[in-house]
């Protein structure tokens, strides 16, 4: 399988306080990455780094294909509907509307929340509002879906069910997928290799073959 | 008696008679209005130049510092000696003045918050700046400016009241001035009574439901 994210000896610093240590990772077209490792160890600084929104100090990074970030804290216009929100991303990225909308009503399918685009942010819980901005990535039609910590906040039910989801949108699109998060079990169920970060600064501590 | 009793300050004001009061109560609204719109047309147009330029921001904060030191009784004055006593424009620009840092200050504060939240939205879309300012940042602002406008147009009708009273304007302020120098106390109590009735119908009616129907958009 051909690579489609190589990183090779990334350091990022926020000023003095050097948070990714000579990373080095890749990761092939259609694998599902889970990176794992304790709170505030700089597993969504990376994350942003690959997305291209935080700039890094030195090493390589090449991403062969398009990007959606899916944030941590949900970040939706509580103005619009959901469906609203997820058309205007594909507008900003002048994606015709009828393509969004298609993109839009087959993924929604399989998220379970069709029958919650109508609804604004205030009235959806916050998984259905996470689904939301999952969607507003994918209506951007990428190639990688990164995700951090999708799962927080969530009970085990609806946890196991968002897994089978996620697993579904991968091979509906053949996305990669990377997902950050502190549970190691939350990532197995989705994850074709594990990563381990250290302690800040990161480090690749071990790497786990799952599947 | 000093203060006169309900009963003639009612009086008084069926002696005004609906035709005058109507006359009135409209000069001051839109005195009220007009100076409120252009204090909101100068807040934004100043904080869209802040936020597309950052060397507009120090021009923006000095120039909300001056706005909220100088009294409108100061600007009342200064109208007045410049566009004269029977002028309409004086009452307009009191009002403007003494509602624009109101509403620019909160406008900063809006945009501030607004921006933070917005801007890892607007860098995972690759929104320019002018994309991000459309969709993101003025839209959210409609609540923060929905609650400040409620305080300002609260504002607007008394400061027009008394710009009013400076000039000639035939507003509600004109009008309880001229009693108070006829001597006419029912008078003064009527016009009193009209605007306290008309700020809290303008409030009751209009401001407050505009606010409560944006405070859901309020992040």
């Amino acid at each position: 399988m051909e690579t489609i994210i190589r990183v090779r000896n990334l350091v990022k610093r926020y000023r003095e306080d050097l948070v990714l240590d000579h990373i080095t990772l890749e990761v092939r077209r259609g694998e599902s990455i889970g990176i794992v490792g304790p709170n505030g160890a700089g597993k969504s600084t990376f994350l942003r780094v690959l997305a291209g929104i935080e700039p890094y100090d030195s090493g390589t990074v090449e991403v062969d294909g398009s990007i959606g970030f899916v944030p941590q804290e949900t970040i939706l216009l509580p103005w619009r509907t959901l469906k609203g929100n997820i058309l205007l991303a594909a507008k900003i990225r002048g994606i015709e509307r009828y393509v969004a909308e298609r993109i839009l009503e087959e993924n929604a399918e399989i998220l379970a929340i069709s029958g919650y685009l109508d609804m604004y942010p205030s009235q959806v819980s916050g998984g259905t509002a996470r689904k939301a901005q999952i969607l507003m990535a994918l209506v951007l039609d990428p190639d990688i879906l990164l995700l951090d910590e999708p799962f927080t906040g969530l009970d085990m039910e609806t946890i196991e069910s968002f897994q089978a989801q996620i697993k579904e949108l991968k091979e509906a699109h053949n996305l990669t997928i990377i997902t950050v998060s502190h549970m190691m079990d939350e990532l197995m169920e989705i994850s074709d290799r594990l990563i381990m970060f250290t302690h800040k600064p990161a480090r690749i501590k071990r790497i786990l073959q799952v599947k | 008696m000093l203060i006169p009793s309900p009963t003639s300050t009612y009086e008084a004001i069926t002696r005004i008679g609906t035709d005058k009061i109507l006359r009135a109560v409209t000069t001051t609204l839109t005195n009220s209005l007009l100076g409120y719109l252009l204090g909101l047309i100068g807040s934004l147009a100043l904080v869209i130049g802040a936020y597309l330029n950052k060397h507009i921001e120090a021009l923006v904060n000095a120039t909300n510092t001056f706005a909220q030191s100088v009294s409108v009784l100061v600007w009342a004055i200064i109208f007045i000696m410049i566009f004269g006593v029977t002028s309409r424009k004086p009452p307009i620009l009191v009002v403007a003045a003494a509602t624009f840092p109101i509403l620019l200050s909160s406008l900063i504060g809006a945009v501030r918050s607004l921006d933070e939240k917005f801007s890892l939205l607007a860098k995972m879309l690759g929104a320019s700046k002018l994309q991000e300012l459309f969709y993101f940042i003025l839209p959210g602002t409609v609540s923060y400016l929905a609650a400040a406008s409620r305080a300002a147009i609260g504002i607007a009708l008394r400061i027009s009241v008394v710009a009013e009273a400076f000039g000639a304007s035939g507003g509600v302020g004109y009008w309880l001035v001229y009693s108070y120098d006829i001597g006419f106390k029912e008078g003064v109590f009527a016009w009193a009574s009209i605007l306290i009735i008309l700020m809290i119908a303008v409030d009751m009616l209009i401001l407050r439901p505009i606010e409560r129907w944006t405070m859901k958009w309020r992040l």
